[in-house]
């Protein structure tokens, strides 16, 4: 093996192997090496296993390579060192003016072929020199096509290459998961197949523009629907085009859930407002209905009074529903074991839902949740009259009761829960429906409030808990209650006394404060009537000013809570220091945000929820003052 | 043209293959014509060379050395019916008569070369008793003209 170090004027000294066992040759063409203006680095040798040998330690710019050596020869001798000289320029020296050899070197990855006898000093230098450029090209190249391709294999986002009729030549991974097809499947689909109708003019808009970026529904293989983002390039080699696809399926869903969230929770505010108003009205008429009643002079009176307290009834029952769903009611929340409401319920389930449903209980030993009795019945029966009319020919309602602990990646909330999940074998919904169940007001049934499902979800809501559904056209329908647990062991739960009958009248004296002046009255009227003495005011401070001028026992206090000018609140602290005996009854047309910020402990026994009948207004006094 | 004479032609091809070059080997320096022969093209292999006197002398050197190994293993290998080392030191014997453009000896060579190749040696004999001659007549002008060129450089 000669090394010779030739001139090195050059700023890139070229590291050359000469594989070559003529001597004469050899000779030459070191001499013509040595002869140029360019700077050549040239190691020699002669046979094959030593050329593969300095190959492995030595990385070379140039391989001047003779086909025909001792222990090689041919084609043989290129293939051999091929692999073993990457990163190298091979440049064929042969002394066989043999064009087939030479297209199928050069094809296969020799940079020239030059013939022996056939090229001088400066021909071979710049093969040499031009060899090494191309090589170096190619290398660049290839690096830059290996980088392309590991960003094409491994991106999370679906990368195809389309023709012009939008057919598939090249996919990624990611495209053929999106697709839900093995590569080669894809490869050749149009991606019309995976669209809906208007994916075909949004592509012709794409081309038109060149590039741009949409957002619509592909369809997979197995029939499941996924939403993507499309990043569109037309043109990036002639007939070749780019499309990316990133699928925001679950960002879309995520959205979707926040707009849903954000809708109902505005239904719910208005929905809360209008039941708020409305039952003060309703208040004025009751209580004027009532006084009518009371002081009717003969029967007829008395029965249209009943009858107006009959529509007013009707009415609350409207509004109170409307609360529910605006989460503005007030709960009486305690310590509930489900397994036995859902068991005691069970019986009223079947009557109501008829023979023709078969009513399954699937209930395992679930722990307790903290949740107002009579509202989750009322959840229970609304769904189990849901279902009866999704089965107007009979099915299956199943009620299961299980736990459930949520984790990471889960819709709901990581935690555990009660789950109560009611199910029916119906007609069940499809997903424009599905979205709009838990409005008020929105109904697919001829002669229904649209109330019944706007109840559960206020409900489940107010319960801190969560509502999901899922259905399918002709296949049912399930509702999934997830109810936090409180307390995993089955304790006994409270129940309430039944209420007693109690006589209204007292001589007591009452704070009573309400800002709306038709109620007070009536009230005054009615509270007067029973033989109380009452001090009015329209608001906190006319109250605070009335208490603290009376010198007198005041034994309750009925107030309302948002009021204008020194609130519920501030009156009620007031109250607590100057009179702690005064007993406190809250009244109010909803129990919202405002009353639960202002800290007041909302207990049954001491708030009455408007509208409400004097009856029950006198049995609240006459509770509070003798408990 | 370039400074040793010869005339390359650049013949662009196909996309993602390497440019031919052509040797036009017409022009010709004219002080070799009494060695020229339609087996030797003396003016040819100057021009290669680059008028380099030394590099001459070298190679003459190793082809007197070397021609006789080459010629006594082809004749072996033809003696001995062997077709691949036949091809194989016609086709080293080819290859260093075409660096000194003698097409005679490269033609012979050549011949046995594909007699080698298409394992049919029979000829070969005569052949190569023919390369034998036309490669002492390529030493001979190799040598003489390597002389004239040292006198000529005197």
């Amino acid at each position: 093996m000669t090394t010779l170090v030739l001139e090195s004027r050059q700023e890139k000294l070229l590291n050359i192997l000469l594989v070559e066992d003529n001597l004469i040759d050899a000779q030459m063409v070191s001499n013509f090496l040595r002869g140029s203006t360019e700077s050549f680095k040239s190691t020699y040798v002669t046979r094959l296993d030593e050329a593969l040998l300095i190959l492995q330690a030595t990385q070379f710019d140039v391989v001047l390579l003779d086909l025909n050596l001792e222990d090689s020869s041919g084609y043989e001798t290129f293939s051999r060192i091929l692999p073993a000289a990457t990163g190298a320029a091979i440049l064929v020296l042969s002394g066989s003016d043999d064009e087939d050899l030479a297209i199928r070197t050069v094809r296969e990855g020799a940079q020239d072929y030059l013939v022996k006898g056939l090229f001088d000093a400066r021909l071979l230098v710049r093969s040499i020199r031009y060899a090494f450029e191309r090589k170096r090209s190619e290398e660049a190249l290839r690096h830059s096509e290996a980088t392309v391709r590991a960003m094409f294999e491994n991106s999370l986002d679906g990368i195809v290459i389309t023709d012009d009729a939008a057919r598939c030549l090249e996919v990624n991974s990611a495209a053929a998961e999106l697709a839900g097809l093995p590569r080669e499947k894809l490869v050749g689909a149009s991606l019309f197949e995976f669209g809906d109708d208007d994916l075909e003019s949004e592509w012709q808009r794409f081309r038109g523009s060149r590039r741009g970026r949409g957002c619509f529904w592909i369809r997979r293989e197995d029939g499941a629907k996924r939403f993507v983002d499309c990043s569109f390039n037309a043109h990036i080699l002639p007939e070749r085009h780019l499309v990316v696809l990133r699928d925001v399926t679950e960002q879309q869903n995520l959205e979707e859930q926040l707009r849903q969230s954000q809708k109902m929770e505005a239904i719910g505010r208005l929905a809360g407002s209008v039941a708020h108003d409305f039952n003060n009205i309703l208040g004025i008429i009751s209580g004027y209905a009532e006084l009518m009643q009371l002081n009717a002079t003969d029967g007829a009176q008395k029965v249209r009074a009943e009858k107006v307290l009959a529509a007013i009834e009707k009415a609350a029952s409207l509004t109170k529903q409307l609360l529910a769903f605006g989460r503005r009611q007030v709960l009486s929340p305690r310590l509930l074991d489900v397994f036995d409401v859902v068991t005691d319920l069970s019986g009223m389930v079947r009557v109501m839902v008829g023979a023709e449903i078969q009513v399954i209980l699937s209930q395992e030993s679930v722990g307790m949740v903290h949740a107002d009795q009579g509202q989750l019945e009322q959840v229970v029966l609304n769904l189990a009259a849901n279902a009866r009319d999704a089965m107007p020919n009979g099915g299956v309602l199943t009620i299961k009761l299980e736990n459930y602990s949520s984790g990471i990646g889960s819709q709901i909330p990581s935690g555990d829960y009660v789950l109560l999940s009611i199910s029916d074998t119906g007609i069940g919904m499809d997903p424009d429906t599905q979205s709009r169940i838990f409005e008020p007001f929105f109904s697919t049934k001829k002669s229904g409030s649209g109330l019944g499902l706007s109840t559960v979800y206020g409900i489940v809501k107010q319960s801190g808990g969560h509502i999901t559904v899922e259905s399918q056209l002709g296949l049912g329908s399930t509702f999934h209650m997830y109810l936090p647990l409180v307390a995993t062991a089955r304790v006994h739960a409270e129940r309430i006394p039944g209420e007693q009958p109690l006589h209204l009248q007292g001589d007591e004296t009452i704070l009573l404060v309400d800002d709306e002046d038709e109620l007070r009255n009536a009230t005054v009227e009615y509270l007067e009537a029973c033989g109380y003495r009452v001090l009015k005011a329209r608001n906190g401070g006319e109250a605070i000013q009335t208490a603290d001028q009376f010198d007198g026992k005041i034994s309750v206090l009925i107030t309302d809570i948002v009021m204008p000018k020194t609130n519920g609140r501030g009156l009620l602290d007031h109250i607590r220091k100057t009179r702690p005996e005064t007993k406190v009854l809250v009244i109010s047309g909803y129990a919202d945000d405002a009353v639960i910020r202002h800290g007041i402990f909302l207990e049954s026994t001491c708030f009455l929820q408007k509208p409400f009948t004097f009856q029950l207004l006198g049995s609240k006094i006459r509770k509070l003052l003798d408990s | 043209m370039t400074e040793t004479g010869l005339k390359l032609e650049l013949h662009k091809t196909g996309p993602g293959e390497p440019d031919a070059y052509v040797v036009d080997m017409s022009n010709r320096d004219s002080k070799f014509e009494a060695l020229k022969s339609t087996s030797f093209d003396p003016a040819a292999l100057w021009a290669r060379l680059n008028g380099d006197l030394e590099l001459l002398r070298e190679l003459v050197q190793i082809f007197s050395r070397e021609h006789p190994r080459l010629l006594e293993n082809i004749s072996a290998a033809i003696e001995r019916g062997s077709c691949e080392d036949v091809r194989k030191f016609s086709h080293k014997l080819k290859g260093s008569a075409l660096q000194f453009s003698g097409s005679g000896v490269a033609t012979l060579a050549a011949s046995l070369e594909q007699m080698g190749e298409h394992r049919k040696l029979e000829g070969a004999a005569r052949v190569f008793s023919d390369l034998e001659r036309e490669v002492a007549n390529l030493a001979k002008s190799l040598h003489s003209m390597a002389e004239e060129e040292r006198q000529a450089g005197c």
